[in-house]
């Protein structure tokens, strides 16, 4: 027999069901607007590479699914040209791509959507242009490379902290770094913490990233980051700090490109944050990046 | 000599003025159950076309001559009839009392034809009482002011669950809240779900929404004020309520002949919920009114009052993660009837808004506090003749922190800024059908840390002109200023809204509204309609709006996150009222454009704010079926709202994102939902109890409460409430 307390209770947790019942998710059916691809580029040039590499791709119809590996978005055959000051540069589609399967890796010939140019010095180079013409497509950018900004030297200060009593501990860094950042204005850096575990042939691996604008007139920063690793040991034997000197381009680029993916699939966000291109007719970044490095040894 | 010669000529002054029968009186309007002033009730020289209506403390002031008759009335409160021979024996201030009309009697009908009163409102004005509002279906069963003005035509919100006010084509941060006359920074919970007005301590709000009085500035759109109940001067009473969102205490009562008090007391346990159901989050709010009224003699009264609210959201994984925000307001008050032309009003206030955000290793505790000192005076100089003058100081005390989830180290800016105001508001009523208003309202701003200076000077305008007794036409040109800045990153519904001072880069917001509008009064089959149709056209400029690589991790550098740009709207807005007897409410509808411009923004083109709907069509009904018996039903039928449509998908880093078509630039489908609620009231244990049903959507029409873009399944998803029933119980002792 329910008696009157349990009574209650239970139509307490009736019409609790009720509303996780009757409120409901469902899709929405719009007309689907027109669509017309553009071009994406996807280009980073790095002052102390030698390199200079782009991927081109295109974009497709939102309401269509499509999976991250899906190849036919990759665009081949255009035409790229990147002008460093003068010198001007046709770029070679990458033709060789490798597919992991299975737990094995495959070599396959084929166009890749990834354009190079071997051998640059970008050093000394202070403008770039890109022009890219595919089919009835013409894309374009105009880039300079900032100054670069030299590190005098870094602080770190290793800590850990735990979320809970029953939870492993995280770490924390916490880098203080020193360099001569340009006074009496507004400048925008990428920091990369990266570690070349064991021996120097292994690929440095990126422990973490973070942006962060540089606007006082200290010569130094302090920025936090969250180590994804918990065997720092192992990966901070050989630390390396890229200190990058960004344009205000790319800084606003990646936030954006940050705040939408937080936002996506947030019933709770806002009506759409655009991400900012620097490309003409067409979406993605064509950047310049003045590095500068310095190894550390994270204790 | 000189001296006889004075008092000789005041003397035939005196007679003169007596000979013609004018006296000057001033008295004060109050309820006869707790004799609590009431504000905004009409008084009116029968006969003539001559009022005034109350102020803020009830007191009003007018020439009679001893055969006329004073009729004071108050929507909700029955019409009295006061003979002017008896007002000009008694002392000052005269006190009328009111006592509240039963809704259940036979239909009200004017005691005489003169309606004037109902129009010597300004336009776009509207009152509700505390009665009107707590029987109006809401969600969860909580009644909530926000929720009933939202049916007022020209008023509108984001999304349907939201208390926020739009109010025709403004931002909901630009609406001047004011909690007993201080103003409230962001005063809602459960994420915007819910307001923190609380019903039971609340004796009527007003909303100003087209002409403004020069004695209200500082907001750009809109006037909101929440009057609190004073405490009821005779007896102890007490009581309560429990529904599935929250349950309430309150108690009032005198201490002794002079002095009365008011507290109210609201909580929700929607914590105790989640954790009975395993949840990972919890949430809670809680607010609590007081209110200590003190006599201190015939001509002056002394107020203490003060809100206290805090939300609470925690991670029940981690008892350190914690998310907390609130309101606090103290409010002291004191009133003097100088004699019978001047009343004066002086008070301190302290308002603050705060959030303490302490989530794994983000700590972040901004706020914004304003201390002030505020000096209001009404002058009136004869029946033709009134001033209103005052201003008020403002010190504000900013904390600005980085962005939530940036940099652990919090990077503050503390900004101090004074604000200085001072206003004057002169009405001339040129003949008997037509009244002139004007006043003007200079302010001063000023803030340390870029030593920036602003001022501004605004003009207010209303005139109306009486088509006949029952029947005018106003027209009204408001300016007004913001010299505080409220964004919101991502129109998030979290409690981050930033606070900011005008300063070089982030300039004040200057906004004209132009309004014209016709009011009548007639009777249809021994009821009482008011109907009113409304035009208005607005524009403000200085507008922020976040970029979209919005990026607070350094407070300094907000005002280069923000683009500067403008707003406008104009529309129609039309209403039939009946505010009294056994059916009452009222149809409104509303047509209205608004537009928002930004550099970089859309193109530099200007597109529809997500709030915007062009037609909106409301019904409130208000029933009372018997003395047991209470119903009440609104229903909506509105546009559907803007929504931004992503155009093009693309990969980088083999990460998807979308790039967005034009802003708002497609519709949803309209909106209609229809709630209803039923009251059974009966005595138990020597006290008045009532039991409520409430049905949200009863239709269960699957309108979008939330949409968002799904990348990966490529579509939209929408989340609807369906129909949602509620219960509670309300006690009275």
């Amino acid at each position: 027999m329910i008696n009157k307390k349990n009574k209650i209770l239970l139509l307490f947790y009736c019409l609790l069901f009720l509303l996780i019942v009757i409120s409901c998710n469902e899709t929405l059916e719009i007309d689907i607007p027109d669509f017309s691809e553009k071009l994406v580029v996807e280009s980073f040039l790095v002052n102390t590479s030698n390199r200079i590499f782009l991927k081109l791709s295109k974009t497709v119809s939102p309401y269509k699914k499509l999976s991250w590996y899906d190849t036919t978005l990759l665009v081949h055959n255009a035409q790229v040209k990147v002008k460093l000051d003068n010198n001007e540069y046709n770029m070679i589609e990458d033709t060789i791509s490798s597919v992991y399967y299975n737990g094995y890796i495959y070599k396959i010939f084929r166009k890749t959507g990834e354009y190079y140019i071997n051998n640059v010095n970008l050093l000394n180079v202070n403008k770039c242009e890109l022009n890219i013409d595919y089919k009835n497509n013409h894309v374009n950018c105009i880039e300079y490379f900032p100054d670069i900004v030299q590190i005098d030297s870094i602080q770190t200060t290793l800590y850990q902290k735990k979320l809970s009593n029953w939870s492993n501990p995280i770490n924390y860094l916490k880098i203080k770094i020193f360099a001569n950042f340009p006074k009496n204005q507004k400048s925008f850096y990428r920091i990369c913490l990266v570690s070349n575990y064991g021996s120097l042939d292994y690929e440095f691996e990126n422990i973490e990233t973070d942006y962060f604008i540089h606007l006082s007139n200290e010569n130094y920063e302090i920025i936090d980051l969250k180590l994804k690793y918990e065997n720092l040991e192992y990966y901070l034997k050989r630390t390396r700090v890229y200190l990058d000197h960004i344009t205000e381009n790319h800084y606003n680029f990646m936030k954006a490109k940050k705040n939408q993916e937080e936002d996506v699939d947030n019933p709770f966000g806002s009506e759409g944050i655009q991400i900012p291109t620097n490309i003409t007719n067409g979406l993605g970044i064509f950047t310049c990046i003045a590095r500068d490095t310095i190894c550390i040894n994270i204790k | 000599m000189h001296k006889y010669k004075i008092i000789f000529f005041l003397t035939l002054l005196t007679c003169i003025v007596n000979a013609q029968g004018l006296y000057k009186i001033n008295g004060i309007v109050v309820d006869s159950v707790s004799k609590e002033a009431l504000v905004s009730a009409t008084v009116i020289i029968e006969g003539k076309k001559i009022g005034t209506i109350t102020n803020q403390s009830g007191w009003f002031a007018i020439e009679i001559n001893a055969y006329d008759n004073l009729l004071i009335s108050l929507v909700g409160y029955n019409t009295k009839r006061v003979k002017g021979i008896d007002i000009i024996k008694s002392e000052m201030p005269y006190v009328v009392v009111l006592s509240e009309s039963p809704v259940l009697s036979k239909e009200v009908v004017a005691e005489t034809e003169n309606r004037r009163e109902k129009n010597l409102r300004l336009l776009g004005y509207e009152q509700l009482t505390a009665n009107q509002i707590k029987y109006t279906p809401s969600f969860g069963g909580e009644s909530d002011i926000m929720k009933t003005i939202q049916m007022i035509p020209g008023v509108t919100s984001a999304n349907e669950n939201s208390t926020k006010l739009n109010i025709r084509g403004g931002e909901s941060n630009q609406n001047l809240i004011l909690i007993d006359g201080v103003q409230a920074y962001n005063p809602m919970h459960l994420y915007d779900f819910v307001s923190s007005f609380n019903t039971d301590a609340i004796s009527n709000v007003e909303l100003f929404k087209g002409s403004i009085s020069s004695e209200y500035y500082g907001k750009l759109s809109s006037v909101l004020k929440i009057n609190l109940k004073e405490g009821n001067k005779y007896k102890l009473r007490w009581g309560g309520g429990i529904s599935i969102l929250s349950s309430q205490l309150y108690i009032e009562g005198p201490i002794n002949q002079n002095i009365s008090y008011m507290f109210s007391l609201r909580r929700t346990y929607l914590d105790l919920i989640l954790r009975l159901s395993n949840s990972d989050a919890g949430y809670s709010f809680n607010d609590l009114y007081g209110k200590v009224t003190y006599q201190v003699s015939k001509k002056s009264k002394l107020f203490l009052s003060g809100y206290w609210g805090l939300d609470y959201a925690t991670d029940f994984g981690n008892e350190l993660n914690y998310n907390k925000w609130g309101n606090h307001v103290i409010h002291l008050r004191y009133n003097y009837i100088w004699n019978n032309n001047i009343f004066s009003d002086f008070s301190f206030s302290y308002s603050k808004f705060f959030t303490n955000f302490n989530w794994d290793i983000y700590h972040k505790s901004p706020y914004v506090i304003d201390y002030s000192f505020k000096n209001l005076n009404d002058i009136i100089m004869s029946n033709k003749n009134s001033i209103k003058t005052g201003g008020d100081i403002h010190f504000y005390d900013f904390k600005i922190t980085s962005e939530m989830f940036s940099r652990t180290n919090d990077i503050s800016h503390f900004i101090n800024s004074y604000e200085g105001n001072f206003f004057i508001n002169w009405k001339h009523n040129f003949s008997e059908k037509f009244i002139f208003e004007m006043g003007s309202v200079y302010s001063y701003f000023s803030e340390n840390k870029t030593k920036e200076k602003s001022s501004n000077f605004e003009p207010r305008l209303n005139l109306c002109y009486y088509l006949s007794d029952n029947f005018s036409i106003k027209v009204a040109y408001t300016q007004m200023h913001q010299f505080i800045h409220s964004i919101a990153p991502y129109n998030y519904y979290l409690p981050n809204d930033i606070f900011y001072p005008s300063s070089e880069k982030l300039p004040y917001m200057k906004g004209n509204q132009f309004t014209i509008g016709s009011s009548k009064v007639f009777n249809v089959l021994n009821s009482e309609y008011d109907v009113s149709l409304d035009l208005y056209y607005n524009d403000m400029k200085n507008v922020p709006n976040i970029k979209n690589h919005f990026d607070n991790t350094d407070p300094y550098l907000l005002p280069d996150q923000l683009t500067i740009g403008k707003g406008w709207g104009y529309g129609l807005e039309f209403q039939l009222a009946k505010k009294e007897g056994k059916v009452n409410g009222w149809i409104s509808y509303c047509w209205n454009r608004a537009k928002r411009l930004f550099d970089g923004i859309n193109n530099n083109e200007a597109y529809d704010p997500k709030f915007h709907k062009t037609h909106q069509l409301n019904f409130v009904v208000n029933y009372n079926i018997s003395e047991k018996f209470k119903l009440g039903a609104i229903y909506i039928i509105s546009s559907g709202q803007p929504l931004t449509l992503p155009s093009h998908k693309y990969y980088i880093d083999d990460k998807p994102y979308v790039y967005y078509g034009n802003i708002n630039s497609f519709r949803l489908p309209y909106y209609s939902r229809l709630d209803l609620n039923i009251v059974y009231c009966f005595n138990m244990w020597n006290g008045s109890w009532e039991l409520f049903g409430s049905i949200f959507n009863l239709l269960m029409r699957k309108n979008p409460s939330f949409l968002y873009f799904d990348i990966s399944e490529a579509r939209f998803e929408k989340i609807s409430l369906g129909l949602i029933p509620t219960i509670g119980v309300k006690f009275h002792y």
